[in-house]
């Protein structure tokens, strides 16, 4: 897998498992975290020949 | 009065909304992806791709009509309405009485775009071959049409985060669920053509960008209005849910799948296997069901529905699109004979 396809599906997952945090604590760092992946692998993707 | 019925805090003009919406994201991405392919082919200049491409764009008013007949129904089925709200489960309420007035206003703008769109059909009865040649304009004109409604309903009077917030909202779908629609449409339209295929195929990384920039889009304009939107509802935690399928199941199709998929199609490449196509398939369906439930549960302001019940109805979508899909297979016209070439 492409480093831009890694991030993305970090970002996915991360985004998931986010849920069940927010939804008992109510914290939202993780889900932050997978936004910030998501930025990420989208800018390697776009500039990935 | 019949358009204020609800049901699961769902209202029927909503519905209408998000018909309205959805007809305006067909013409605006079958516009874009027509404009691209057909004016493409006029930098190319190879003759053979130059027909395909041209008959790729041609088979695009086929969704272009689709979406004009969606709005124009809605429009019409329309008394009042709001402005889209937000996405990803996070709700910004907007004002009844401008989403009215903004209704009201845009009514010379649909006549001049009618006007417009009649003398394109004209043209096409009349001097087909003249269109055909000039097509490209006639997708780039409706493009920007699109673009004009989507901002024109999106529009709040001032500059503000907010405004952003609606217009970022209101465009992403064009580049988000519009092209997912279209890309599902390509795939199917080419599945029995090889020569179809060797040129629809190197087209998917490209829409595949343009759909997670989209989807960046959306992100960018919901962190604009997150304080003040926020609402911890089973329709943000669903919306959430289904964005994280997307975003996997978007990077399946966009990587391995699509490589898979480019390689079957290079002289001396192997036939991609048919448990590869259906997984692309699969993934298209899942793909499309993610994109429209996101953009049609957004347009519920007062949904009364439980997680597991929106689970459950996403998941009935994605049976009922798998069905559609294998019909829609079944019904594939004949191609004509210059792109015959089964493999």
């Amino acid at each position: 897998m492409k480093h831009s396809e890694v991030f993305l599906v970090i970002a996915g997952l991360a985004l998931l498992l986010s849920l069940p945090i927010i939804a008992h604590a109510g914290g939202f760092s993780i889900w932050v975290v997978a936004k910030v992946f998501y930025g990420v692998g989208v800018i390697f993707f776009v500039f990935n020949k | 009065m019949f358009l204020t019925n609800s049901m699961f805090g769902i209202e029927l003009s909503e519905l209408f909304l998000f018909a309205r919406q959805l007809g305006l994201v067909l013409i605006g991405a079958a516009s874009l992806w027509g404009f691209v392919l057909t004016r493409w082919t006029r930098h190319r200049s190879f003759e053979k791709d130059c027909l395909v491409y041209d008959w790729i764009g041609a088979k695009l008013l086929l969704p272009f009509f689709m979406g004009v007949a969606a709005t124009l129904l809605s429009w019409v089925l329309l008394t009042s309405f709001n402005l889209a709200k937000a996405h990803e489960g996070i709700i910004l309420a907007s004002s009844q009485n401008l989403a009215t007035q903004q209704g009201e206003a845009a009514g010379p703008f649909l006549f001049i775009w009618l006007l417009v769109l009649f003398f394109g059909l004209l043209l096409k009865k009349m001097r087909p071959a003249s269109f055909s040649q000039n097509m490209e304009w006639f997708y780039g004109v409706h493009f920007l049409f699109a673009l004009f409604f989507m901002s024109f309903f999106a529009w709040t009077g001032e500059w503000n985060k907010e405004q952003l917030f609606y217009l970022g909202h209101s465009i992403h779908s064009i580049f988000t669920l519009g092209t997912v629609l279209i890309l599902d449409f390509l795939f199917i339209t080419s599945k029995f053509s090889a020569i179809l295929k060797q040129h629809v195929y190197p087209l998917f990384p490209t829409l595949s960008k343009v759909i997670l920039v989209g989807l960046g889009i959306d992100f960018i304009s919901v962190a604009l209005v997150f304080n003040e939107a926020i609402q911890l509802t089973p329709k943000f935690f669903f919306m959430q849910t289904i964005i994280g399928i997307l975003i996997i199941n978007g990077v399946l199709l966009a990587g391995p799948l699509s490589r898979r998929m480019l390689h079957s199609q290079k002289e001396g490449g192997k036939r991609i296997s048919l448990s590869w196509e259906k997984i692309g398939g699969i993934a298209g369906i899942i793909s499309v069901a993610s994109w429209s439930t996101v953009t049609l549960v957004d347009f519920f302001a007062n949904l009364t529905l439980t997680y597991i019940q929106l689970l459950v109805f996403y998941l009935v979508l994605v049976l009922v699109l798998y069905l559609g899909h294998t019909l829609m297979e079944r019904f594939q016209e004949k191609v004509p004979a210059f792109l015959e070439h089964n493999r």
